[in-house]
This record gives structure tokens, sequence and C-alpha cells, in this order.
């Protein structure tokens, strides 16, 4: 005979009792296991986005805001590379405006006029495969400069040529985020021609891994545009930035520009084309000279001595400009041929170079064509854009210098040596790894292992005590078999052990059973967070991932939780602990529950008077809890001694009274469990009080998302008029931020994000609308870039602290350090770092315009300025949408938290009340006895069933009306914050529990009563 | 083998802060193959009696010693002494109703070891052929009639072959001539195999089969 044998047959014997015990490990092991799954699931369907997003990619070079030459791609480190254009744009349809990437590819053989489009995209445009796309109208200069034309946007009449598979590379991004992007890939060449980038790319994507050193070898100065002459230097951006001339140290240096006037003695010539420069034939310029050509001399009637006034724009950034005037002494008077001769005096504008006539001109400066004479129209004729004169250059660089650029032309002796000196980075030319990046943010996202643990918790937790149950009145009714075998000479340590053998011959079975089950439970937690909960993800599409570590990790788990409960339990029994019955203290009871009834009270009035604060509620709902448990306990101990003559009520009273703590037990933990599921579950903030919440919203009404970038100043009377929006109330104002694209940090996306989007914001309007501490955005040291973020993004998404520091690149290609000085209340900016405008200004220059704006303009106009902002904006692919809008989004991710945990903690107190009733199923196997008694003194079955009946469901109905009035009072800060579907559900779950609870002690009391023979 | 108890006491405490003295300096002396048995009233003691002998409770003073030695200075732990020298027989028989006849029986062989060795158990099919339920051994516990359960539960107390066989009531649910047949059974185990035999029992009846009669009257034998 062996042991096992013994085992299997001890497990036969009480099979109804390891029944439950499986069935309750199951349970328990299904969420447990089910839970890490979700979790690896959620992990693994990310990773997976990475490599739909990149394909077989794995370095990107990234020329910033400028671009590289076609050339480039020639270079044997590229071979295996593809090239791109990149933009944004948009697509109208059905009435809405959808933003999608446009890639320019020349590897999809895709014909001018035609478009592949991904299947997210092909989704939203219904089919329809005609469709216009919009894009901006980039040329070299950047757009914020002063000198380009007046369009911003431009289109390309596209017909699908076909879909373009997630496999096939349809779902190319290169940010760090699940959702699914919309993108557009078209001819390269077509969209160069288009936007005006003949020959140019700005991505480059290699499957090879490239590091910059390697890079930087196979990089020439002349990719990016930079143009090597006889000892000069120049660029197809028009303007050489700041580091370039600093690269290259010229001897002489000029700067081409575009003056309004230039007058002297009364006269005036408009519109000319005037050059700073350092020297000329050897002759250097400085203080105010001035060298004017014969040409302007004869017109102003001027010569050398005489002063000449120059008026010229400037930009204050946003396209505001200022007229500024400047007095030069004229040193000489020079030929205008001599001029002529040298092409590196001028430079090519966009939109003012090209054209036959000035009043042809394209330029989005204000020029007054009425000013605009005969005679200026035949020196255009004969002389295009030749300066009239030439200044100073150190007079004029900090006016005609900007961050776009200080100089059209250098002259340096080793020019060809100097410029290979320039690395890629100081051109914006990037190098970057996205799939180590992108497979770190995956895997190290939002932990949806831990998440639903903790909101299947309850589902846990009533597992183990449906385990606990069964095995403790098994255990209960083996007490003279297990003294049997003490008095057999069998140790306390062979009896625990043998009895451990045996629970553990079932519970394995039982946890591979709800090993498998998890796997299923996961299948269906993913397929309702890409449904019904997708408000929690914004991700479609989750796909299960089943990690072995994570199966096995949690099936040992899972089993040390059954193997300490079981060892408790039969640890137990040596303690002896007997199951007493309560003391008769109910004087005792009444005192405690009055200790905590009257502060529950007290603090309950007061709160709904004054404060409504919501942990003043919670801490009301706990206290009433307690207060309600313990007057409850001490009304029956009290009923059970007072009643005069015995009676049925009598009866019943005394019974409840004595019983056990198992019972105490489970009513403390329905009425408890209760309580926290629909405390927290129901505990919503007023959304509609939230927005009101001048902290939130700033008082801004709507939240507009820019294509485009808008480079001018929406809160100008000028602007206003120059973009159709003059038809705006005065009281409209626009608040304007600068945007440098990065990652979104906020809880829509589930990656870890290191590098967030970035805002410049004017500081001003930061104080004087948000709760926001803007002396944290004032500099403190140099080289320190302070920036505030939201709580939530700060903790979840970014997993950082205030004080932690971010690395970025500025548009140099330098590395910079972003100080976390301080975080704000979530609001609408949540998921972007906040910066001073001025210092945003000083990373990234180029990034002048402003692609997101907020709009104040009252509740009852917001309709109003809505339409007309998409009207008169359409070119910009403006997307427009209430503050109240943006922000429940946001809001919808908690809400559905909320709603899951909701769900399953209401499952879970399905099983703590079968729970409950095999605890009271235990009681009356051990008053069969009694009960046989009744019937032998002639009580009636229908008698007997009734008394057992009513007190059997006494305590849990108390237990579950208490924990639901508790967690009422909890949440009544928010009664209305939960929306009437939520509260439909609470009330279901409810409904449910009670009716469940109901229905199962109906059987089981019935079943005992009928098992009971004589 | 001789026993001795020698000025034991025990009392128990009823719940309410008051003792109650059930063995008051008792003494007991026996010799190999003595057949004793333990006469009194209800809550005189007798079970109390019983299981000091077997080493289930400890007195509160006094010494238990077997050949000289105390039992709670011996080599062995109580368990082994329990397992290994006593054997013990209940009233209700304390039959494990999910184990058949025969192993209720090699119940005690498991208390140190994982499997019954084929000799023990040739050595159990020996005993029950000569308890004379050889015929049941492979029938559960709620099958057999009371007699066929009084002679599993001294199969399963012999079994060991223990020096001191204790014996609480044996006869107390079985009818008069099951009760014969059980109380001839307990004198062939004393005479033919020489076993110690204590017997606690109320009916004087029964106690007539043992070699010495004892009365257990205010914590003392008489």
């Amino acid at each position: 005979m062996k042991k096992e044998g013994l085992f299997r047959r001890s497990i036969t014997y009480y099979q109804s009792y390891y029944k439950l015990v499986t069935c309750a490990v199951i349970a328990m092991m299904t969420v447990l296991v089910g839970s890490l799954m979700v979790g690896d699931s959620v992990r693994g369907t990310l990773v997976d986005r990475v490599q739909e997003r990149l394909g077989d990619t794995e370095t990107i070079i990234t020329s910033g805001t400028g671009f590289l030459n076609e050339e480039i791609m020639q270079q044997p480190l590229l071979k295996k590379a593809h090239g791109y254009l990149l933009t944004d744009g948009f697509v109208s349809h059905g009435g809405k405006m959808i933003a999608v990437q446009v890639w320019g590819t020349d590897c999809d053989s895709i014909e001018f006029g035609e478009a592949r489009i991904n299947e997210p995209l092909a989704r939203q445009l219904d089919g329809e495969e005609d469709f216009v796309l919009h894009l901006p109208a980039h040329s070299l200069v950047p757009s914020g400069s002063l000198f380009v034309t007046q369009s911003y946007s431009t289109q390309l009449r596209l017909h699908t040529k076909s879909v373009k598979t997630k496999e096939q590379g349809g779902n190319l991004l290169l940010h760090n985020d699940q959702t699914l992007p919309l993108n557009v890939f078209v001819s390269r060449e077509e969209l160069a021609e288009q936007m005006e980038l003949q020959g140019k790319i700005n991505l480059i994507m290699s499957p090879e891994k490239i590091e910059e050193d390697m890079f930087a070898t196979a990089w020439q100065p002349a990719y990016s545009g930079l143009k090597v002459g006889e000892g000069t230097v120049t660029t197809d951006r028009i303007f050489l930035q700041q580091q370039v001339v600093d690269a290259i140290e010229p001897q002489r240096v000029n700067l081409a520009y575009l003056v309004n006037d230039l007058c002297a003695h009364g006269d005036s010539v408009p519109y000319s084309f005037v050059t700073a420069t350092d020297s000329w034939n050897g002759q250097p310029l400085s203080g105010n000279e001035m060298l004017v050509s014969d040409y302007l001399a004869n017109r102003l009637k001027v010569k050398a001595g005489d002063s000449l006034h120059v008026d010229y724009f400037v930009t204050q950034g946003m396209k505001t400009q200022e007229t500024r005037s400047q007095t030069f002494a004229i040193k000489q008077v020079i030929p205008l041929e001599d001029i002529r001769t040298d092409s590196l005096l001028t430079a090519e504008f966009p939109g003012l170079s090209n054209v036959e006539r000035c009043t042809d001109w394209d330029s989005d400066l204000p020029i007054d064509m009425k000013r605009i004479q005969k005679i200026d129209e035949d020196y255009w004729y004969a002389y295009r854009q030749t300066p009239k004169a030439l200044v100073a250059y150190d007079a004029v660089k900090k006016d005609w210098g900007s961050t776009f650029g200080v100089a059209t032309a250098l002259y340096t002796a080793d020019a060809a040596d100097k410029v290979q000196q320039i690395v890629p980075q100081q051109m914006g030319v990037l190098v970057a790894h996205p799939r180590e990046s992108g497979l770190y943010s995956a895997q190290n996202g939002t932990d949806f292992s831990s998440l639903f643990l903790a909101l299947g918790f309850f589902i846990i937790l009533s597992g183990v005590l449906l385990m606990q149950n069964p095995l403790v009145e098994m255990l209960v009714q083996r007490k003279e078999e297990i003294q049997l075998l003490i008095t057999l000479g069998y140790s306390r340590k062979r009896i625990t052990h043998w009895l451990m053998n045996e629970i553990f011959t079932v519970v394995p079975f039982a946890g591979l059973i709800g090993t498998m089950a998890g796997i299923a439970y996961a299948a269906i937690i993913l397929f309702l967070l890409g449904t019904v909960w997708s408000g929690a993800t914004h991700t479609e599409g989750f796909r299960l991932h089943v990690n072995e570590t994570s199966l096995i990790g949690g099936f040992i788990a899972g089993m040390l939780i059954c193997g300490a409960t079981a060892y408790y339990e039969i640890h137990r029994i040596w303690k002896n602990k007997q199951q007493k019955p309560v003391k008769a203290s109910s004087s005792n009871n009444i005192r405690l529950g009055l200790f905590f009834l009257i502060p529950a009270i007290c603090s309950f009035i007061y709160n709904l008077i004054t404060s409504h604060s919501i942990v003043l509620f919670v801490v009301s709902g706990v206290l009433w809890l307690i207060a309600s448990s313990l007057c409850f306990i001490a009304y029956i101990q009290r009923m059970a001694h007072e009643e005069e003559s015995f009676s049925k009520k009598a009866m019943l009273w005394k019974s409840l009274a004595a019983n056990n703590s198992q019972v105490l037990l489970s009513f403390w933990a329905l009425a408890v469990g209760v309580f926290t599921v629909f405390a927290v579950g129901l505990n919503r903030p007023d959304f509609s009080r939230s927005v009101e919440d001048a902290s939130i919203t700033g008082g801004y009404n709507l939240w507009c998302d820019s294509r485009i970038p808008m480079e001018y100043d929406l809160n100008n009377e000028q602007v206003r008029k120059k973009l159709s929006l003059q038809d705006l109330p005065d009281s409209v104002c626009f608040m304007q931020c600068l945007k440098y694209v990065q990652d979104e940090a906020s809880c829509l996306n589930l990656n870890k994000v290191s590098t967030p989007t970035v805002l410049g914001i004017d500081t001003k309007d930061l104080a004087e609308h948000f709760q926001v501490d803007v002396n944290l955005l004032q500099r403190t040291s140099e080289g320190v870039y302070p920036i505030l973020m939201d709580q939530e993004s700060l903790i979840w998404s970014m997993m950082k602290s205030v004080g932690d520091t971010l690395q970025y690149r500025n548009s140099e290609g330098q590395d910079v350090q972003l100080l976390i000085a301080g975080s704000y209340p979530t609001g609408i900016f949540h998921g972007t770092a906040l910066m001073d405008r001025n210092l945003f200004r000083e990373l990234w220059p180029d990034e002048s315009g402003s692609r997101l704006f907020l709009v104040r303009c009252g509740e009852e106009k917001q309709a109003d300025v809505k339409n007309l902002l998409e009207t008169a904006l359409n070119e910009y692919g403006l997307q427009v949408c209430t503050t109240t809008e943006r922000f429940e989004l946001f809001f919808t991710v908690t809400e559905t938290y909320l709603t899951i945990f909701l769900t399953l903690g209401g499952l879970g107190l399905l099983i703590g009340v079968i729970s409950l009733v095999v605890v009271m199923r235990k009681i009356l196997v051990s008053r069969r006895a009694e009960i046989k008694m009744l019937f032998a003194l002639g009580y009636s079955h229908e008698t007997v069933y009734g008394m057992l009946y009513h007190e059997s469901l006494l305590v849990p109905v108390v237990a579950i009306v208490i924990g639901a009035l508790g967690s009422i009072i909890s949440i009544s800060a928010n009664v209305g914050g939960a929306g009437l579907g939520t509260w439909m559900l609470a009330i279901l779950a409810l409904g449910l529990i009670l009716l469940s609870t109901i229905v199962l002690l109906k059987k089981m009391i019935k079943r005992e009563i009928n098992n009971i023979h004589f | 083998m001789y026993i001795e108890l020698k000025n034991i006491s025990k009392s128990f405490s009823d719940g309410n802060k008051s003792t109650r003295v059930v063995l008051d300096g008792l003494n007991l002396q026996l010799q190999k193959g003595d057949f004793v048995a333990i006469t009194g009233k209800s809550g005189s003691g007798k079970t109390t009696l019983l299981s000091v002998l077997g080493t289930l409770l400890r007195p509160d003073s006094g010494s238990y010693t077997i050949d000289g030695l105390e039992v709670t200075a011996a080599k062995e732990s109580m368990d082994e002494i329990r397992n290994r020298h006593i054997g013990f027989v209940f009233q209700d028989h304390r039959l494990l109703p999910q184990f058949t006849a025969r192993e209720n029986v090699l119940l005690p062989l498991l208390a140190h070891d994982d499997k019954v060795s084929p000799e023990m158990d040739n050595k159990s099919l020996e005993l029950m052929e000569r308890m004379g339920i050889v015929n049941v051994m492979n029938q559960l516990p709620e099958t057999l009639s009371g007699g066929e359960k009084a002679r599993v539960a001294i199969c399963r107390a012999l079994i060991q072959e223990p020096d001191l066989l204790l014996a609480d009531e044996p006869t107390g649910q079985l009818d008069a001539e099951t009760c014969l047949q059980i109380m001839n059974l307990f004198k062939e185990i004393n005479e033919e195999l020489g076993k110690t035999i204590v017997m606690v029992t109320h009916a004087s009846d029964v106690a007539q089969v043992a070699k010495r009669i004892y009365q257990l009257k205010d914590g003392k034998l008489i």
C-alpha cells in the first residue's frame, strides 16, 4: 500500500470539498495568470507595432527642418537604404479633416497622380479612391523667414492605386505610439515638384545599423545644400546659419536684404535690394558706412559724404513686422555694373527673384505695389535683384540676421577645406536608431499585468476565500481522523505533510486548468480592451502573446498562494482554534459602534454643507461601514438576550448570536468588498465640473491643431484681415504655442515616453490663465532649459519625477538637457512639456510657426468661432475641438479603468457570495443534530426551511446593504460624475449579487434539509 | 516490560477560572502480560487515565516510567512510543471511512514510512485471518458490522506489536453476543500474545474478563 493510494482515496471521499477547492483555484489562477498574459500581450502588441512602424529599419537619418540632396543615396553606405520626402498633410473627406503623414518615395512604382494609402486611412476614406491631398508649401527657405511666398499650402489630386498593408510597410511611423498612423505614399518626384523641393529628401531609412561616425565619413556638406565655389560658400536655403559661419570663419560675409525705402533729400526709392557686407574690393566697411551705386546716387541725387536713410522690416516672431530705420554715411559711389558682376552680393529669394516684373512679386511681406513706378520696373527688368547699395554688415547684422540665417554668402580662402570641417549635426542632420528606443518604450510602457492584477484583485481574493472555506470545513470534519493519526503515532509534521500532499494532488491540476483558462481570459480582456473598453487604450487589434515565463511564474505564484492558504488552515488545527460563540458583550459593541457612527454622521453633514471634500466623504463612508457593522452585531446580541418569551424570532436571534467567527468574517468580507468595489468604481469626478475648473482649461474654449504651422499672430488685427478672420469679435483671443513634436506622453500612449512633445508658450499667458508657477520656467543657469510636466504624464507615462532631466537634441544636433522643474495638475496640456517660448526658440529656431493654439471666445460664441476658423483656415488643415472634448479624451481613460474595476470587482463579489454560501452550509451541517431534533419535535419541513432561510439571508443582505450605503456616502462628492450607464452597471451588479445570494442560499438550505435522514 | 504511574495528578480548567482535579496522586504498576480493567462512573477520569498512559496527555505532576525510564526522557519521541509500543482501541472504533478495512489496519505502519513492506502486508493478512475478518478486508467501514469494525480496530492496534494495549470502552456500542466475542479476543491477545492490556469500562461483566480490576474514584485507583 502506498500513501499516494491513500491520498486518492481521501480525495474521492471528500470530493465535494475538493470540487469547490478546484473551482476556487481555477477562478483564482484564471485571473492571476490571465492578468499576466494581458500585460504580456499588450507589451507584445506594442512590440509588434514597433515592427509594423519600422519594418526592417535599423537606422534613420533626418535632416531636421532642412533637406538633403538625393545624390546622398549613391553613397555605398546607403546602398540598401531608401530616401523619403516626408511631410505632414491632410485630406478632406465627408466634411472632416483627416491628418495624414505623406511619404514621398521612389520605391513603390507610384506614378504621378497616384497614391498608395494604408489600411486605417482606407477605412477612414470609406472606400473613396480619389482625394485631394493638402500639403505645406515648403521651399528651401524656412517658412518663418520674412522672404517667403504668400502661399503656405499646396494640393495634389490623387487616385488610390492600391492599399498598402502593414506587412508591406503601410503603417510606417517614426514616433513611439501604438495608434495606427494614416499614411499616404506618393511619388517622391511629384511631391518634390509640388513643394518646390526638386531633388531633395529629408529622411533616409536603412536596414543596416549605421553609427553617427560612420555616416559622418560618408556625408558631404554639399548634400545639405552648401555650395562651395572659388573661395566662396553659399547655400540653396538662401540663408547660412550662424553655426556655419562660425565653423567657416570667413574673411568676408554678405547678407542680401529687401529694404522698404532708401531715402535722401526728401526722395525715396521703394523696395530695393541692399546687401550688407564687411568689405568691398579689399576695403572694409564698418560703422554706418555705405557704398551706393551710381544708379541710386543719380536717383536720389546723393554723393559721397551725404547721409542716406534706410527703412526695412524686421520680424518679431510670428511674422510680426516692425519697421526700423538706420541712417548711413555714404562712403563712396560705385558703378552698378561692378556690383552686378559679383553675383554673390545677391540671393535667389523665392517669389521675388524669378519673376519678370516687380508687380509679379509673390511675397509674404506687406509690399504696397502702388508705390512701384515704371522707373522701378525698368530697373528690375535690367538688373533684377542686383543691390542698389552696400552697407556695413555690423550695422545691420542684428536686425537683418535671424535664427534662420545671418548671411547669404561667405568668402574664405580655403573654402573647400573649411566646409569639410562641418559635421552633419551642425546642419541638423541626425542619425538615430529608432528600433532600440521603440522596443525600450514598448517593453517599459504601461504595465498592464499589475494593472489587471489590481483590477482583478477581488476575484483573486474571493478565489482564495472560496478555497479556504471548504478546506476549513473538510478539516473540521476530519478532526477525529487527525486525532486518530496522532494516537497512532503520526507526528504533527507528518500529518501536515500528508494533508498538504493530498491537497496538492488536486490543486496543481486545478492550477493547470486555471492557467489554460487564464489564456482564454486574457484573450477576452484583450478583445474588450480593443472594443468596449477601448476608451482606456485608444488602440485596436491587441494580439494575444503567450509568454512561457509568465505562464510558469503565474502558475508558481498561484501554487504558492494555495499552498500558503492550505498550510495556514492546517496549522490552525494544531492551534486548536475552537469556533467560539460570539460573547454576549453587546454593550461594548454598541459603544464602539456609536464611537464611529457619531463622527461618521457629523463629518458627512459638515462636508455636505461646506467643503464637499472627496477625501472626507470617503472617510465618512469608512466610518459608516465600521459603525453600522458593529451596531448590527450588537443588535443581534442584544436581541438574543432581550426576548422575553421564547419564540421563533428569539430562536432566530439566538442562532445568529451563536454564529461563529467564520460567519462574521464572511460578513465583513462581503460588506468591505461591496463598499470598496462600488466606492471606487462609482467615484468619478463630475466631468462638467472638472472642465469648469480654470486650472484645467485656463478659460479657453477651443483647442486648434494646425497641420501646417501658423506663422502669424492671430491676435493681430491686420493678420485677421489677411486671413479672412475679420469677423471674429474683438474679445476673441488666441494663445499660440510653438511645438517641437516628439512622442505623446499622455495616457493615450501606452508606450513609455522618454522625450515628450515640447510646447513653447508665452509665460505671461500661462501665468494669467492657468494655475502654473511660471517662475519655475525661468532659466537659473546657463545650459539649463526648465520645463513643466503634468503630474499624470510624469508618473505614469514617463515614470519620472521633478528634478529629473530629459535628453533632447537642438536644431544644431547638440545634446541638451531639459530639466523637469515642476509639475502642474493634469489639464488640457496633459502629455506635453511646457517651456518658455524664448528658450524654445533658442533650441529649435526653425519651429517658428504655431501648430497649436487655444481660443478664448466664451461658450456662447464657441460654435460660430469654430466654424469661422475651420472655414478661413482650411488651407492650414485646422482641426478644432472644444477644450471640453479634448479633456474628455483623457477623462475616458480613467473612466474606463474604473468601469473595468467595477465589472471585475462585481465578478469577484459574486464568487465571494459563493464562498459565503459554503460557510453557511458548513454551519448547517454542524447543526444537523439540532435540525433532526426539530423534526423529531414535530416542526414541519416548511417551518424549518423558513427559519433557516431567514437566519441565513439576514447576514449577507445586511452586509451588502451596509457596504452599498457606505459606498454611496463615500462618493457623495461625485454622485453626478458616474454616467447613467455606469450607475446602471452598478445597480445591475448589486442586483446580481443580491439575487445570487438569495438563490444560492435557498437551494443550499433546501438540499441540506432534504439530505437529513433518520 | 514494567510500567509504573507514580503520584500522577491531572486537572482541567472549566473555562470559569476554576479547575477540576481529575487524577489526584494516582498510582498504577503494570507488569508484562497484565490485564487490567478500570471502572468508574462517567466523568471519573477513566479516559483521562488512558490518555496519560497513551502519552496523549501529560500529567501535571508525577512520573510515568517504562522499565524505570521516564517516558519524557526516552530516546524515542512520544509519537514513536505511541506508534511502536502502544495500541489504542476506541469505543467508536475510529475507522477512517474512506479506507478499506485492510488499509485501516495498515495505517499505523505509515506513520514513519511512506509505504508498507510486503512482510508487513503479509503480517496484516495473518492478523486479520486470526481475527476472522480477512473476508471483509477490502470493504469500506460503512459496510461492516459492529463486530467486524471492532475487530478491524483491534487488528490496527496490534499491527505494530505494541507492548501495551489500551482499550476505551471497546464494547460500548456492541450487542451482548458480539461483546462477548470481543472480550474473548482480548483474553486471547493477553494470554496467547502476552500483551499488557488496560481496558476502561463501566460494565462490570466486561471488567470480569480482566485479571485485575480497579475502580477510579476521587482521582485515585482503588
